[in-house]
């Protein structure tokens, strides 16, 4: 059984006082365990600067550090989630085995230790996307609804290096271990436009459906639709949404998941892919404590997290977590959240919204997001670049229905 | 001082030797490199060094015993112990030993040459005593 079908059904049942208990105090762990990680890799990545001399034990009982803060981590997510799967701790053991190799070959070869020792070997993230950009070539193509209208990236290990933002060892980790069995090939639907300064960035993952499309739009017009630079950009917005039905020629839209099974695993490694983004996207089913958790895993995550319900919130307890965030003018119901530092946002009935409602709504979301962080300027310069966009999707739509 | 400070570097770890000979000898001074304590130890008996900086955990011969052989050779040659990370308490011993000073891994080549510098003046202010 699944982790998120465990969670479920544990979830049904009506859990004791003290289950409860455990649990509470496991997560307040998994992020005390986290930070302590996230320590662990900042110092690392001083010691690898350059400046350091240092010497194989140093970086042995470094990597014994994370590893067991890792293990600790497992332990705690299998409490969270009511699972035993003891093949998350043979997966860790198996990556442990990989470093200690690659410490032991670069021994073999001490002429190549200037600097970091092993530095090169220990390139978990070029690995980890090689690997990955590997099995996402081998999968086949998908048709033009999902291509992007602006300049679509060529998807190198390198470009996509670059523009995830990865810098962390787990956040590689994971993806090597889950992201080669995601499919189908979500970096076709990656947008990637500069102009000058101004650099827009989107990524739909998930059904590119004839909203999503109109959000991606708003969010990465053409080039031609814009008049100025914006100083707020890059902006990396990551779309995702599932449950995208076989169209009627039988083409497959893009989505992450296996016909709506999900595997917590891969929610962690996708959220690694989100690392550096400014905003986040998510439309999905799930429940709220399962995106808490998700996003308590994400190593790097984003600085505002947005997500779009399409159904009210399902329950009182979801609701006694988050702030309300909007107000009585707005047309549909915001929340937020503050987890690990950050703000996460939460909008409900958000499919009631369709086309245009739902592009301005997406649009005066992000503003606010953008506003909620102090930055008047940035939110000046978004909701500038927001109406721009949505000013050329309104009209690319007007004259989509004129030719119809 | 008129001749420059002669310097011997004990490591079997091939990236602190590379790191370290270039960093010293830009402050001037002569600085041989070992990669074990047998090796060291050889050279100790044809001449004598000021500093002589070794790591503490090496393969045949520790960094214990070639403190204990240069103090032993020349009272007035200053050892500067390279500690593994996590092995303090060795480094503490070899202080009790007649150790100079000792530097953990990891350091910044600078953070040495400051106890170099140290041990320098130390050396000066001895032989002004002596002469």
């Amino acid at each position: 059984m699944g982790i998120w079908r465990r969670w479920v059904s544990s979830r049904r049942r009506s859990p004791s006082p003290i289950a409860m208990e455990r649990k509470i105090i496991r997560f307040r762990r998994l992020v005390e365990q986290h930070g302590e990680i996230l320590d662990l890799f900042a110092d690392l990545k001083d010691k690898q600067s350059g400046e350091y001399i240092l010497d194989r034990q140093y970086i042995e009982a470094r990597l014994d550090r994370a590893y067991e803060g890792v293990r600790r981590i497992l332990y705690d997510m299998q409490v969270l989630c009511d699972a035993n799967r003891a093949d998350v701790y043979d997966k860790l053991d198996r990556l442990r085995s990989v470093s200690e190799k690659i410490l032991r070959d670069a021994q073999k070869e001490p002429d190549q230790q200037i600097g970091f020792p092993g530095e090169e070997a220990l390139d978990w993230e070029t690995l980890a996307l090689q690997a990955l950009f590997q099995d996402l070539t081998r999968l086949p193509a998908y048709g033009p609804e999902v291509e992007s209208r602006g300049e679509t990236a060529s998807a190198s290990p390198e470009s996509l290096t670059e523009w995830a933002g990865w810098g962390h060892l787990m956040a590689a980790q994971w993806i090597a271990e889950h992201l080669p069995s995601v499919s189908p090939a979500p970096f076709a639907n990656l947008c990637d436009e500069e102009t000058g300064e101004l650099r827009v960035r989107v990524f739909v993952l998930g059904g590119a459906s004839e909203s999503e499309e109109a959000l991606r739009l708003c969010l990465a017009p053409e080039p031609s639709d814009r008049t100025e630079a914006s100083s707020l950009l890059p902006l990396r917005t990551f779309m995702q949404g599932m449950e995208s039905p076989t169209e009627e020629n039988g083409k497959r839209r893009l989505r992450l998941e296996y016909r709506g099974k999900q595997e917590a695993g891969k929610r962690v490694a996708l959220l690694e892919l989100y690392a550096g983004a400014d905003f986040l996207l998510l439309r999905l089913p799930s429940s709220l404590p399962l995106q808490l958790f998700w996003c308590s895993l994400s190593l790097q995550p984003s600085e505002n997290l947005i997500y779009l319900y399409g159904t009210p919130l399902p329950s009182p307890f979801e609701q006694g977590v988050l702030e309300p965030f909007s107000s009585e003018k707005e047309p549909f119901h915001a929340y937020r959240c503050g987890i690990a530092g950050r703000w996460m946002y939460w909008a409900s009935h958000f499919s009631w919204a369709q086309g245009e409602e739902r592009v301005r709504m997406l649009g005066h979301f992000l503003s606010r997001g953008i506003n909620a962080r102090g930055d008047e300027a940035a939110q000046e310069d978004m909701s500038k670049h927001l109406q721009e966009g949505i000013a050329g999707f309104l009209k690319q739509t007007a004259l989509a229905q004129r030719e119809a | 001082m008129e001749n420059p400070l002669e310097i011997v570097v004990v490591d079997d770890e091939l990236i602190v030797r590379k790191r370290l000979k270039p960093a010293l000898e830009k402050n001037g001074y002569k600085v041989e490199v070992y990669d074990d304590g047998s090796g060291v130890l050889k050279r100790l008996k044809e001449k004598s060094f000021d500093i002589v900086v070794t790591d503490v955990r090496m393969d045949d011969v520790d960094g214990i015993q070639v403190l204990e052989e240069v103090l032993a050779q020349s009272s007035r040659t200053k050892v500067i112990i390279i500690t593994g990370y996590a092995t303090v308490d060795v480094a503490r011993e070899a202080l009790a030993k007649g150790a100079f000073d000792f530097i953990a891994k990891p350091f910044k080549p600078n953070d040495l040459r400051v106890i170099i510098e140290r041990a320098a003046e130390a050396l000066l202010a001895e032989r002004r005593q002596e002469g």
